[in-house]
């Protein structure tokens, strides 16, 4: 029993040495979830200045070392933050990312279905005619000024 | 000289639009038509003088004038003629006065064109376009001075003034030649000379609505008049900034090497956020202009639009967001900040002022759901929708994270990838319905029955879509409702032209052109909605099936990716007439096995910092593009980046599109009440 045991220690110790080396893919798969430390808002696969080419190295060594892409990217962000992925990893502030424009967006929302609501009220109450066309041009513009002076001095 | 002829010229103009600003105020609160008239003068002669100072600049650049700071800055000997005149615009200084100058344009050609039809309107405008260039002129003048020059103190010391300080004389000629900068790599595409053009004009542009809709705020008189003079000059501005994001897509593909257009870098939703507002606004203006509505909502619009644009300018210019386009960051950022709150707060104010009394009613009542006015209130909440998410992503969120839990973030693509999406899909969806909706109210049957033939000519390509091997639904959905939306329009011209063909027995050329012709508006349109289309089949294809692999090749070795096959043939050092070292890389492209292209990736290496220029194969399937990532001392090995970008080029030919859409529309309509009234009778029939 022991023996097997330790054959199979043996064996995962080992199996990252065997396993094939990283190619630039696998490096850049991982490289395009980070942004680069320097400039900000690049992904750090289209970066070349020296800081990015050194992440991209220290990418290598661990994929070599048989780390997978999460555990490479939970790495930088312990290290570095939250700003090296292009989407936050901690919760709240995913939440805080991720909700809020939906929020936002139905508070834009709310105004529209208020004025449909109103419309449709209005609808109940007048029924002007339908075709525009006939209270366009200068009669209209003219009726508009007209009652805007009125109105100014009042 | 040059430096005394501009700066005075740059004096002068500040003078002008001072006295416009105080006469036009003077002459709305006094009812004074001599004052009118004077802030007019005032008003116009503000442009010449900016073209002045403008061309003392240019012409010190082309001349080579170290002795200006701006030019020592921006240009050197090597420098080619084709870059010295795009460096007018090359940085801070000389954008925000090339800002100007086109401001001025803006305000020259709308007081000319407006003055005898919209005099009413004529102080409010005047005023706000005049302290919006006074506002820029003074910045220019205290802050970012273009004029400024070297001189050398008696002690030695290097001195920066537009004037000669007491004891200073001219330093030596030959020395501050040699010393020069050079304009930024990055600016050094054949793109430079038309992207920021294209977005300054774009940017420029929004005041001049703004400054309408402010000035029918302040006299009351907020009738379709406003609407009608500013509804043409929306559309330019629009056009301008869609070409310009553009451009700037086609610049950012060629020079920064990443094998994209559009990165969702923040400086670029700047720009987009005013065009999505534009966008918005000519589709609910529309509503306004035949029904009357909306017209608190089209206030707004407006508003933000501008809004938009001053703080794009102030995100740009302040380094309150890093990018590859914030090499103009300086200290003018509180300025401008403050200058775009009070614009802001002013014209918000002025709208609750007159909302509140009443002047910004509608004047119709909604008639149903299915009603064209409906569908474009819906359309509008989804740019509002898409304005929140981007604003969000490139300043809310980061910023929000930063002050309130001390956690810098930055959202990224995947970001934008997650939440525009439905977004964008339902702007198409609607911009394939509306164009089908009556005004008033429309019955789910005749929207039926006007989307049978736009559905007949969507199912076929989908289903040769899916049996050529597409299978993913997003994509199969992102294609359906693309391509419906853009069959809706050609559907829409087609009937259009039938029905002249019928009712006149005219030939079908001569339909469609007429039609063009008759109601460039509506058809205009629709040629818009057919570039959007396009784009639309461009950024599908080039976001969902983009492929990519890199590796490092000695010569003679080969990578492969999909049907292609490239090959690594040799490399070689040369020295460009500019001073850049050039380090090229020969490589072959075959697909299925023959050869296809031989192309030249390279690696330009200036002084400041090197640049990885892709070698392109362009087709109409796609873009192979390849860059050079790396090579080894003597370019025995070197590493590729191979990527094959599906259908890209339907982005530009899009925006081809697009822009011709938008000339049509904008261009001025043919009097002619009888073929007018036929038209009606035709368009009757037709809906």
């Amino acid at each position: 029993m022991k023996g097997i045991i330790l054959a199979l220690v043996l064996t995962l110790l080992t199996l990252p040495a065997l396993a094939q080396p990283a190619s630039d893919d696998d490096v850049n798969k991982v490289a395009a979830r980070l942004y680069c430390p320097v400039c900000e808002n690049v992904p750090l696969d289209d970066c070349e200045t020296p800081a990015c080419r050194q992440w991209r190295a220290e990418i290598r060594f661990q994929l070599d070392a048989g780390q997978s892409s999460q555990a490479i990217v939970d790495d930088f962000v312990a290290r570095f933050g939250q700003q090296v992925v292009g989407t936050p990893t901690d919760p709240t502030l995913r939440a805080l990312a991720l909700v809020t424009p939906w929020a936002l967006a139905l508070g834009a929302l709310l105004p529209g279905a208020l004025l449909l609501r109103r419309w449709a009220r209005q609808r109940k109450t007048a029924s002007p005619p339908l075709d525009g066309h006939e209270e366009q041009g200068p009669q209209n513009d003219y009726r508009a000024r007209v009652e805007a002076d009125l109105h100014a001095r009042r | 000289m040059l430096a005394e002829i501009g700066l005075g010229a740059l004096l002068l103009a500040l003078a002008a639009a001072f006295h416009a600003l105080l006469a036009a105020l003077g002459a709305g609160l006094r009812n004074r038509d001599d004052w009118l008239r004077s802030a007019r003068n005032a008003a116009l002669l503000t442009f010449p003088l900016l073209l002045c100072s403008a061309s003392a600049l240019l012409l010190a650049l082309l001349n080579g004038h170290y002795q200006i700071s701006y030019v020592w800055s921006v240009t050197d000997p090597t420098t080619p003629f084709f870059y010295r005149f795009t460096a007018l615009w090359g940085s801070q200084q000389g954008s925000l006065l090339f800002w100007s100058l086109l401001l001025s344009l803006y305000c020259f050609s709308a007081i000319l064109l407006s003055w005898r039809e919209h005099r009413r309107l004529m102080p409010g405008v005047i005023a706000v376009t005049m302290a919006t260039l006074a506002f820029f002129l003074g910045l220019s003048l205290l802050l970012e001075n273009p004029f400024e020059r070297f001189w050398l103190a008696a002690d030695g010391a290097v001195l920066r003034d537009a004037f000669i300080p007491a004891g200073a004389r001219a330093p030596d000629m030959e020395r501050l030649a040699a010393t020069a900068n050079g304009l930024n790599p990055l600016l050094r595409h054949f793109g430079m000379i038309i992207h920021p053009p294209m977005l300054y004009l774009g940017f420029t542009g929004f005041v001049i609505p703004f400054a309408f809709a402010l000035a029918a705020l302040a006299s009351g008189d907020l009738s379709a008049a406003w609407i009608r003079a500013t509804r043409r000059w929306t559309l330019l501005a629009w056009m301008f900034l869609g070409l310009g994001l553009l451009l700037g897509g086609r610049w950012a593909y060629d020079v920064l090497g990443w094998g994209g257009y559009w990165g969702w870098d923040p400086v670029e939703n700047a720009a987009l956020l005013p065009w999505l507002t534009g966008t918005a606004f000519l589709h609910s203006v529309l509503i306004q202009e035949k029904r009357g509505m909306l017209r608190l909502w089209n206030m707004l619009l407006v508003i933000f639009a501008f809004s938009a644009v001053l703080f794009g300018t102030f995100a740009t210019r302040s380094g309150l967001i890093e990018s590859v386009h914030s090499f103009a960051r300086s200290e003018i950022g509180f300025p401008l900040f403050a200058f775009w709150s009070v614009m802001t707060l002013v014209a918000l104010g002025l709208t609750l002022w007159r909302q509140r009394q009443g002047l910004l009613r509608d004047e119709r009542a909604f008639a149903g759901l299915l009603g064209r006015e409906s569908l474009f209130v819906l359309n509008n909440i989804v740019f509002a929708a898409l304005f929140i998410a981007i604003f969000w992503g490139s300043f809310g969120a980061p910023l929000a994270s930063e002050v309130l839990l001390d956690a810098p973030i930055t959202l990224g693509v995947d970001y934008y990838q997650q939440v525009t999406p439905p977004l964008f899909a339902i702007l198409f969806l609607l911009m394939g319905l509306a164009p089908l909706a009556a005004w008033g109210n429309s019955s789910l049957r005749s929207m039926g029955a006007g989307l049978r033939a736009p559905l007949l000519l969507t199912l076929p390509l989908l289903a040769m879509l899916a049996l050529a091997g597409m299978r993913t639904a997003e994509a199969l959905l992102a294609y359906g409702l693309v391509t419906l939306a853009g069959m809706v329009a050609l559907v829409e011209i087609i009937r259009g032209a039938r029905a002249r063909v019928h009712a006149w027995g005219e030939a079908w050329p001569q339909a469609l052109r007429a039609l063009f012709i008759r109601n460039r508006g509506r058809y205009g349109g629709y040629v818009v909605h057919l570039g959007v289309t396009v784009i639309g089949i461009g950024v599908i294809g080039s976001t969902l099936f983009q492929a990519e692999t890199q590796r490092t090749l000695a010569r003679g070795e080969s990578l492969t990716l999909q049907h292609y096959e490239l090959r690594y043939d040799g490399f070689s050092e040369a020295l460009a007439g500019d001073g850049r070292l050039l380090r090229v890389a020969a490589v072959t492209l075959s697909r299925d096995g023959r050869e296809i292209a031989r192309l030249r990736p390279r690696i330009d290496v200036f002084p400041q910092q090197p640049m990885t220029i892709a070698g392109i194969h362009s087709s109409a399937e796609n873009d192979v593009y390849v860059l050079l990532t790396g090579h080894d001392e003597t370019g025995a090995r070197a590493t590729f980046r191979l990527t094959i970008n599906p259908l890209i080029n339907f982005v530009w030919w899009g925006g081809l599109l697009l822009l011709t859409g938008t000339l049509i529309a904008a261009w001025p309509q043919q009097a002619g009440v009888a073929t007018r009234r036929q038209d009606s009778a035709l368009q009757e029939a037709q809906t």
